[in-house]
C-alpha cells in the first residue's frame, strides 16, 4: 500500500497543490496576486523536483490501467518543469483579472495533473478521461483573459473544435474496441498489428489520433491555434504552446506504437498530414505580424516535423520525438518569456515591437535569438539536434524524399524566423522606448534557459540514451 | 385488473412469438429515432428542433435497451434528455428573442450538407461491411447495471474518481466564465 | 434480450400507451366539443384569468443558466452513483466506502466554490 502511494506521489502532490490553490480561490478578502504567485511558484518548484525524483519508478497501479515506466516518468518530469517554467513567467500576470489569479494557477495545475495521468494511462477509458481533464482546464483558461475582444471568440473556437476532436477520438476508440475487444493497451498491442489491415482498425486508429492531432494542432485540426494564441492571455498561450503540446506528443507515441508499424494506410495518412501541415504552417507564418500568431503557425509546422519522427515507427524515431519534445518546450518557453517581459500590460506583441531589443535588453535579445533559431533548427541549439535526430530516424526508414521536403520547409521557415531576429538586432529602437528592466530572478531564468538550449544542442547523448530506453519501454508495454 | 394481468403476463411469450416482437420493437425504435432526427433537422422553429432531438434521443435509448445495455439507456435518458436538452432550452431562453424572423434556408447549403452526410454514411457503411468483426472468444453477457457498478469500483476506479474531478473543474470553470461578466456589471 | 426482459418492458410499453392517451384524449375531446367561435379574447394567452401583458418570449437572466449547468454536472455525477450503489458493499465494504467518499468529497468542492462565489445568493445575482 505504502509502496503504491510512493509510486503515485507526483500525482498526489499535484493534487495537493490543486487543493491548496483551491483554498486560495475561496479565501476571503481582497485579491492578493503576490501571495498567489509565490504559493504557486513554490509548490510547482517542489512538484518539479518530485517528478525529477520519480524518474526510474516502475510499476502498475489501479488494476493495471496505470503504468509507470521510464517513458511516463520522463514525460512527467518534463511536464512538471514545464508547469514550473510557465508559472515562473507569470509574475506579471496582467492579462487576467487579479481576482481570478488563483483560478488561473488552479487550472494550470489541474491541466498538468490531467496530462500526467495521461502519459501514464495504458487503458483507453482512463486515457480519454485524463485527456478531458487536461483539455477542460484549457478551455476555461483561454477565455479568462480580461478586457479583450478576441477572448470569447478564441475560447469558443477552442472549445468547439476541441469537443469535436474528443468526440471523434471516442468514436475511433469504439472501433478499436470493436476489433480488439479490450481497452487495455497491452492487449491491444498484441492483437492490433494482425488486424491493422482491416478497414475498421485503420479508421478507428485514425479517428483516435484525431483527438491528439487537435492537441498538437496537426493540419486538419489546426485552425484553433492562431486565434487561441492571439486571443488567450500570454501565459495561458505559453502553457498551451509548451506543456500541452508535449503531452500530445507523448500520447501520440503511445498510440501509434500500438499498431506495430506496418500499416501502409496509416502511414500514408500521417505522411499527407505531415506534408500539408509543414507547408501550410510555414507559408502562412511568413505573412504574420503578431508574434503569437507567428508562433501558432510555426507550431502547426512543428507538428508536421513531429509526425515525421512518429511515422518512422521505430525506436529511434520515438526517441527523437521525445528529445524534440523537450527541446520544443524549452525553446518555446524562451520565446514566450521574452514575449511576456516585452508585453507591459499583458497585451499582444507585434514583431515590430522587437525593434532594437538588443539595445533595450541585450540579455532578452540573446534568449530570443537562441529561441527563435532553435525553432528554426539552426545549430548549436537544441532545436537543431532535435530535428537532426528526427530526420535521421526518417532516413533510416527510407523516407529520404520526405526528409528533403522537410528540409525545404525548414529553409522556408528561416525566412520568418530571421525576420524576428532582424527586428531585434538590426532595426533601431522605436522613438521613446526605454530599456527594459529585468529583475534578478528573471535574469537567472534567462541564463538557465540559454544554458539548457545550448546543452540540448551540443551534448545530446545523455538525454537521447534515456529517450531510447523510454521508447523501448513504450514498445514493451506488456 | 390484477388477475387479468397475472394471466396475461406469464403467457405472453406463448401468445406472441418472441422474434416477431423483437423485430417489431426494433423497427419501431428505428422509426422513432429517424422521425425525431428528421424533425430535429428540418423543422423551422428551434423549440421544435429540440423536441425532435428529444424524441431521437429516446429512440437511441431504446436501441441501447434492445442491445441489452440498460446502463447506457439510463444514461441516454437522464443525461441527454434530462440534462443536455434542458440546458439547450435554457440556452435558447437566454439567447436572442425567438420572435425574430428565421433565417432563410439556402437550397445549395441543404444540398451540400445532404451530400456530405450521405458520403460519410457510405464511407462508414463500406468500412463496417468490409471489416471482419469477430466475436470475442470469451464474452460476458452479464451487462446489468450492477456489473457496471462493480467495474467502476474495481477496474475503472481511477476513471470513477477522475470523472468527479473533471466535473468539478467544469463547474468551477462555468462559474468563473459566467461570473466574469456578472461581477463587472454589478460593480457599475 | 430474453422473454423475461420482454415482460418487464411490456409494462413500459403499457405506460407509454397510457401516457400518450393522457396527452391525446383531452386534445381530441377539446377539438370535438369546444365551441368554434372566435372572439376577442379567444387567442389570448391564458394566465390564470389575469389579463397578460407583454410577450411570452422574453430573454431570461444568465443566472438561470449557471443553475442549469451546475445541475447538468451533478446530474452526470449522480448517474455514476446509481450503478455503484447497486454494487456497493458486496465484497470489500471499506474499499467501496473509501472510493465513494473520495467521489462525493471531490464533488463537494464544486459546492464550496459555488457557495463562496455567491452563486446561491439570489439577491446578488439579480442586482
Amino acid at each position: 500500500m505504502l509502496n503504491q502511494v510512493i509510486l503515485f506521489l507526483p500525482e498526489l502532490f499535484f493534487l495537493f497543490m490543486a487543493l491548496v490553490l483551491f483554498g486560495l480561490t475561496v479565501a476571503s478578502g481582497e485579491p492578493k496576486p503576490r501571495r498567489d504567485y509565490h504559493t504557486a511558484l513554490v509548490l510547482s518548484a517542489i512538484g518539479a523536483v518530485i517528478t525529477l525524483g520519480s524518474i526510474g519508478a516502475e510499476g502498475h497501479l489501479f488494476f493495471k490501467a496505470y503504468r509507470l515506466d521510464l517513458f511516463s516518468q520522463l514525460f512527467k518530469c518534463f511536464l512538471g518543469f514545464g508547469l514550473f517554467l510557465v508559472i515562473c513567467i507569470s509574475s506579471k500576470l496582467d492579462g487576467i483579472a487579479e481576482r481570478h489569479h488563483p483560478e488561473f494557477y488552479l487550472f494550470l495545475t489541474t491541466s498538468t495533473l490531467g496530462m500526467m495521468l495521461l502519459v501514464s494511462a495504458v487503458e483507453l477509458i482512463t486515457l480519454f478521461v485524463a485527456l478531458e481533464l487536461s483539455s477542460y482546464s484549457l478551455y476555461i483558461l483561454v477565455p479568462m483573459r480580461k478586457g479583450s475582444d478576441h477572448d470569447s471568440e478564441a475560447g469558443i473556437k477552442f472549445f468547439f473544435i476541441g469537443a469535436m476532436a474528443s468526440a471523434t477520438m471516442l468514436f475511433g476508440m469504439s472501433y478499436i474496441y470493436g476489433v480488439c475487444h479490450t481497452t487495455y493497451l497491452a492487449e491491444i498491442m498484441t492483437t492490433l498489428p494482425q488486424l491493422i489491415h482491416t478497414p475498421g482498425a485503420v479508421v478507428g486508429m485514425v479517428l483516435t489520433l484525431c483527438g491528439l492531432f487537435f492537441k498538437l494542432a496537426v493540419f486538419p485540426f489546426h485552425n484553433w491555434a492562431p486565434d487561441v494564441y492571439e486571443g488567450g492571455a500570454n501565459q495561458v498561450v505559453a502553457f498551451v504552446a509548451t506543456v500541452s503540446k508535449m503531452a500530445g506528443m507523448a500520447i501520440l507515441i503511445r498510440l501509434v506504437a500500438l499498431t506495430g508499424g506496418d500499416s501502409t494506410y496509416l502511414m500514408n495518412v500521417l505522411i499527407i498530414l505531415a506534408i500539408v501541415g509543414m507547408t501550410l504552417g510555414n507559408l502562412v507564418a511568413i505573412k504574420q505580424k503578431d508574434f503569437k500568431r507567428l508562433l501558432a503557425y510555426s507550431s502547426i509546422a512543428h507538428a508536421g516535423y513531429v509526425l515525421l519522427g512518429i511515422l518512422s515507427m521505430s525506436e529511434i524515431g520515438y526517441a527523437s520525438v521525445i528529445y524534440y519534445a523537450l527541446a520544443y518546450l524549452i525553446l518555446n518557453v524562451a520565446c514566450f518569456m521574452v514575449l511576456v517581459t516585452m508585453s507591459e500590460k499583458g497585451q499582444n506583441v507585434k514583431i515590430d515591437d522587437f525593434s532594437g531589443l538588443y539595445k533595450r535588453a541585450p540579455l532578452l535579445a540573446v534568449t530570443l535569438l537562441l529561441g527563435v533559431f532553435g525553432l528554426a533548427g539552426l545549430p548549436p541549439t537544441g532545436g537543431f539536434t532535435g530535428k537532426f535526430l528526427i530526420f535521421i530516424a526518417a532516413i533510416e526508414k527510407g523516407y529520404l524524399w520526405l526528409v528533403i521536403f522537410a528540409m525545404v520547409n525548414v529553409t522556408i521557415s528561416l525566412y520568418y524566423y530571421i525576420g524576428v531576429v532582424k527586428a531585434a538586432y538590426l532595426n533601431p529602437p522605436a522613438e521613446g522606448s526605454e530599456p527594459i528592466r529585468i529583475s534578478i530572478p528573471l535574469r537567472l531564468l534567462n541564463y538557465a534557459l540559454i544554458i539548457v538550449i545550448l546543452w540540448l544542442g551540443l551534448y545530446p547523448s545523455t538525454l537521447f540514451d534515456q529517450a531510447k530506453i523510454a521508447a523501448e519501454a513504450v514498445l514493451a508495454v506488456l | 385488473m390484477e388477475p387479468l394481468m397475472a394471466v396475461i403476463i406469464p403467457t405472453l411469450p406463448e401468445l406472441i412469438k418472441f422474434e416477431w416482437v423483437a423485430q417489431a420493437a426494433f423497427y419501431f425504435i428505428i422509426g422513432v429515432t429517424l422521425a425525431g432526427a428528421v424533425s430535429a433537422v428540418f423543422l423551422r422553429r428551434i423549440i421544435h428542433n429540440i423536441l425532435g432531438l428529444i424524441v431521437a434521443l429516446f429512440g437511441v435509448a431504446g436501441l441501447f435497451i434492445y442491445l441489452n445495455s440498460e446502463f447506457l439507456a439510463l444514461m441516454q435518458i437522464l443525461i441527454y434528455v434530462g440534462a443536455i436538452c434542458i440546458s439547450i432550452v435554457f440556452a435558447i431562453m437566454l439567447s436572442d428573442p425567438m420572435y425574430k424572423e428565421d433565417p432563410r434556408r439556402r437550397l445549395t447549403k441543404v444540398f451540400a450538407s445532404v451530400l456530405v452526410s450521405l458520403l460519410i454514411l457510405a464511407g462508414f457503411l463500406s468500412m463496417i461491411t468490409k471489416t471482419p468483426f469477430e466475436a470475442a472468444a470469451q464474452r460476458s453477457d452479464d451487462w446489468t447495471v450492477t456489473t457496471v457498478g462493480n467495474l467502476l469500483l474495481t477496474r475503472y476506479a481511477l476513471v470513477f474518481e477522475l470523472i468527479s474531478f473533471v466535473l468539478v473543474v467544469a463547474i468551477i470553470g462555468a462559474i468563473v466564465i459566467a461570473g466574469q461578466g456578472r461581477k463587472q456589471r454589478s460593480l457599475k | 434480450m430474453d422473454a423475461f426482459l420482454l415482460k418487464d418492458y411490456f409494462f413500459i410499453l403499457l405506460f407509454l400507451l397510457v401516457g400518450i392517451g393522457f396527452g391525446a384524449v383531452p386534445l381530441i375531446l377539446s377539438v370535438l366539443i369546444s365551441p368554434k367561435t372566435i372572439g376577442r379574447d379567444t387567442l389570448k394567452t391564458y394566465e390564470s384569468g389575469m389579463i397578460p401583458f407583454g410577450s411570452a418570449w422574453v430573454q431570461f437572466g444568465v443566472s438561470y443558466y449557471l443553475f442549469a449547468l451546475i445541475f447538468l454536472a451533478f446530474d452526470v455525477d449522480v448517474l455514476y452513483l446509481f450503478p455503484v450503489l447497486l454494487a456497493y458493499g458486496k465484497d470489500f465494504v471499506i474499499r467501496d466506502f473509501v472510493e465513494l467518499c473520495i467521489f462525493v468529497g471531490i464533488l463537494a468542492f464544486a459546492i464550496i466554490y459555488a457557495w463562496r462565489k455567491g452563486v446561491f445568493d439570489w439577491k446578488e445575482l439579480t442586482g
